[in-house]
């Protein structure tokens, strides 16, 4: 490849700096000087040992070394070859099917380098004169630049899931984004008198499956922008709403149409104008990822389902309060396949300043009235003016101030892919953990204000309720986070099912239910207003406010006790086998493991594996031993469950009708257990995580 | 475990070991340790990096190393980060040492240590 080729970006403007060495040729010496080392024997300086030596890549291994895939001999067309006019249309086609492939991988993790700038005409996008390519050109520049600035806003990937890096190719700050959408409106409408011009040429296919690409092109960015204008934000999301749709309806035309370009054959690929290698030079110095380009069809695909995706992140704008806002985004992030640029968007959606709610309303705020409708704390209620003395007041408004960091990373975490978020959500148990500590404080003060009202109010255990409801949620979320990453092997379900059962879901409901006892039992203002009004009326009954999350609380408690007890039975058979290492393997040391971060949180306090012991004998002695009697017990717990969730009332979400079809599959597996069948040394055990990835089906052969 | 544990007690006590008599050859060596060095390599590329650490076939390990495609890259200083390289003795050409910085520096903390 020439050196024009390459993107001027690679002069590096320290060259200066480089320092002037006096080589000396020490080959011979060299060589004769080792023979003097034994064989094996490293010779190395002080700080340097095998262990750093491990981490070295391996020169002229063709894993590790990016550098020796550069064959100079690249089969790429020279740049001064390149076409840039008398394209046909079916190039045309072909080039924008390969880019916006590109595009989706780098999307996938891989790097502009090798993607999307493998791509020729990106070099120098004026001189093409080819206008349709030119506007497309710049376009993607500007489509690059937008999701850049969403994934760098939202902070929400990792380097194993983007590549940001744009390697100082051009930006084109000097074209507006909408100068850009015009000059691709005007590409459509000079395809469409050419169209109309000619109206039975031969080429009018092709030239409308060019003009749907370009049309799709322009959309895009303009979804994307879309998403940033959001000053009168009900109206405009309308408006991206809209954009979606008929972006949407223009995939299968563009899949039906791949078959317009270029037949694939020979050097195809590289006679368009796409070089693999070009930018071998701007590659991180690890090991060499190769970079398969999807099929256009694939990618198209992809985008549609990108297109679904924001789609569904419209309504993240409907969810006013925090709660209803981090159900959405955990909702949405069940969906597994969920893309950087969906998890971006959706971050920059809620927060698209740091701490404003759809940059409306103070995060403070938002939370304030999150607590006041969970537990209505006495010091939030205007009407007993609690917070006009000057102390209460500080103290609730520093408390808030040191719940937004928590909350709001709370959000984020929700953005991150899987893997990390179970590592972040163990760090937030420790801020949380620390909220603990200053809600208690806080409430204890402000007790002595509310308790000295006519009638006197409670105000301990309001605000500390209010995080350890949020603890203890974040705690169920980490441990269930293992299932779904697949870390815990069968014979650590156990203990993990344990801790649900016992623990964690027991506590969540008696915080819910001291909730819905405070709402219940102090008239939150709006219901002593309306007392007012009808004092002579008999009192009609309130709603308990938590009556369903309590349902489905106990229903989850009742499932997760069945999965304990069933796998009790299980290792009472020896169907599942534990690690016997007598140090470094033992169950002692998986459970101490797995729920080391739970130390870091005082309520609910962490239960040691000598509990955990206990339990499971006591479990085994009051089934004397009889696997069947486990199997009884977990059958009925099945059941049990599977009502609980009939009694949500209906619709029922995708998830409770999955929880039903596991609750009912095992119940009969059970069944057929405890009456005998499908027992024996030669039955196997298989855990089906399909239907729910936390909840698997228990399947016997 | 056992023998990792065997291993760093090994080289633990040999660092403390007094000045030995060393060699010609193992004192050259020492003296090219944490300078600049330059490697061609037999594809045409060259290396210039920290040299930290070698064995009895030439396996070379070269710190914050870069890479350059050919000479004409090497006089413009178009270059790449590799970092921490192993360059195994088959493919290197020719070994540069710099002399300069060898001149002014001081011979730093070496020892040696017996692995596998």
């Amino acid at each position: 490849m020439e050196a024009d080729c390459r993107s001027t970006s690679n002069q590096k403007t320290d060259t200066a700096n480089i320092p002037n060495y006096n080589w000396k040729d020490v080959t011979p010496e060299f060589f004769a000087s080792i023979k003097e080392l034994e064989l094996g024997e490293l010779l190395h300086g002080y700080f340097f040992g095998l262990f750093e030596a491990m981490s070295a890549i391996e020169i002229m291994d063709p894993k590790m070394d990016a550098g020796m895939m550069c064959n100079r001999e690249s089969k790429a067309i020279k740049l001064e070859d390149l076409k840039l006019n008398g394209l046909t249309v079916s190039e045309q086609i072909s080039i924008i099917d390969v880019t916006l492939a590109c595009i989706v991988s780098w999307l996938e993790g891989h790097s502009l380098a090798q993607t999307v700038f493998t791509n020729l005409y990106f070099q120098k996008p004026y001189d093409i004169e080819v206008v349709p390519l030119k506007a497309f050109c710049i376009c993607v520049y500007k489509i690059i630049e937008a999701i850049r600035d969403f994934a760098n806003r939202a902070q929400v990937y990792e380097e194993e899931d983007f590549q940001p890096a744009l390697y100082n190719y051009h930006y084109f700050n000097e074209i507006s984004d909408h100068r850009v959408i015009g000059m691709m409106r005007e590409v459509d409408e000079s395809i469409n008198h050419i169209l109309k011009s000619n109206p039975n040429s031969d080429e009018n296919e092709s030239y409308i499956a060019l003009n749907t690409r370009i049309k799709f092109v322009r959309l895009f960015l303009q979804i994307l922008l879309s998403f940033n204008r959001r000053e009168n934000h009900s109206s405009s999301m309308g408006e991206t709403q809209r954009l979606l749709t008929t972006c949407g309806l223009l995939i299968p035309s563009l899949i039906k149409t791949v078959d317009k370009g270029v037949p694939k054959v020979g050097n195809w690929y590289y006679d368009l104008g796409f070089d693999p290698l070009i930018n071998q030079k701007l590659l991180p110095p690890t090991f060499p990822r190769y970079t398969n380009i999807k099929p256009a069809a694939e990618a198209y695909l992809y985008f549609d389902s990108l297109l679904t995706r924001l789609k569904q992140i419209c309504k993240l704008t409907n969810c006013v309060t925090f709660i209803s806002a981090l159900e959405c985004f955990i909702e949405l992030g069940h969906n597994s396949h969920l893309c950087i640029v969906s998890r971006s968007v959706m971050q920059t959606l809620y927060f698209p300043l740091p701490n404003r709610v759809f940059g409306t309303q103070d995060f403070d705020d938002c939370l304030r009235e999150w607590a006041k409708s969970f537990i209505a704390p006495p010091s939030l209620i205007p009407r007993l003016n609690i917070l006009s003395n000057f102390q209460a007041k500080e103290c609730v408004n520093n408390f808030f101030d040191h719940c937004t960091r928590p909350f709001a990373g709370l959000i984020q975490i929700c953005g991150h892919n899987k893997a990390r978020q179970r590592d972040k959500l163990a760090h937030l148990m420790e801020d949380f953990s620390a909220l603990q500590d200053e809600s208690q404080r806080v409430d204890a003060f402000l007790h002595t204000f509310s308790s000295k009202l006519d009638p006197p109010r409670e105000h301990l255990a309001s605000y500390s309720t209010w995080i350890i409801y949020h603890t203890i949620r974040i705690m169920i979320m980490y441990l269930l986070s293992g299932f779904e990453l697949e870390l815990y092997s069968p014979h650590e379900y156990q203990y993990i099912y344990w801790y649900l059962y016992q623990f964690l879901y027991g506590w969540l409901v008696s915080t819910l239910n001291r909730a819905d006892n405070v709402l219940l039992g102090s008239d939150s203002p709006v219901d002593s207003q309306k007392n007012r009004n009808k004092r002579n009326k008999p009192k009609k009954k309130k709603t308990h406010p938590y009556t369903q999350e309590i349902v489905m609380c106990h229903a989850m408690q009742s499932l997760t006790g069945a999965y304990f007890k069933t796998l009790i039975g299980f290792q009472l058979e020896g169907k599942i086998r534990t690690p016997k290492h007598a140090k470094f393997d033992n169950e002692r040391v998986r459970y101490e493991h797995r729920f080391a971060a739970f130390s870091a949180v005082a309520v609910p306090p962490p239960f040691s594996y000598n509990e955990f012991q206990m339990t499971r004998c006591q479990t085994r002695d009051s089934a004397s031993g009889d696997p069947r009697m486990l199997y009884m017990n977990s059958c009925e717990l099945f059941h049990q469950a599977r009502c609980l969730l009939d009694s949500i009332p209906q619709p029922h979400s995708q998830q409770v009708l999955d929880l039903i079809k596991v609750c009912k599959t095992n119940f009969v597996t059970m069944k057929l257990l405890a009456s005998g069948y499908m027992r024996g040394p030669d039955v196997s055990l298989d855990f089906d995580f399909t239907t729910n990835s936390y909840f698997p089906i228990l399947k016997l052969s | 475990m056992e023998t990792g544990n065997q291993n760093l007690q090994k080289s633990s006590s040999f660092s403390f070991v007094p000045e030995r008599e060393y060699s010609e050859g193992r004192q050259k060596l020492l003296s090219w340790l944490n300078q600049q060095m330059k490697v061609h390599l037999m594809d045409g590329r060259i290396l210039v990096g920290t040299f930290v650490c070698t064995d009895k076939d030439a396996h070379i390990i070269l710190s914050t190393c870069y890479e350059y495609f050919n000479e004409k890259d090497l006089e413009t200083g178009e270059y790449r980060l590799l970092g921490l390289v192993m360059i195994p003795g088959r493919h290197i050409i020719s070994i540069h040492t710099d002399v300069q910085q060898t001149n002014n520096q001081f011979k730093p903390l070496t020892n040696f240590e017996e692995t596998l």
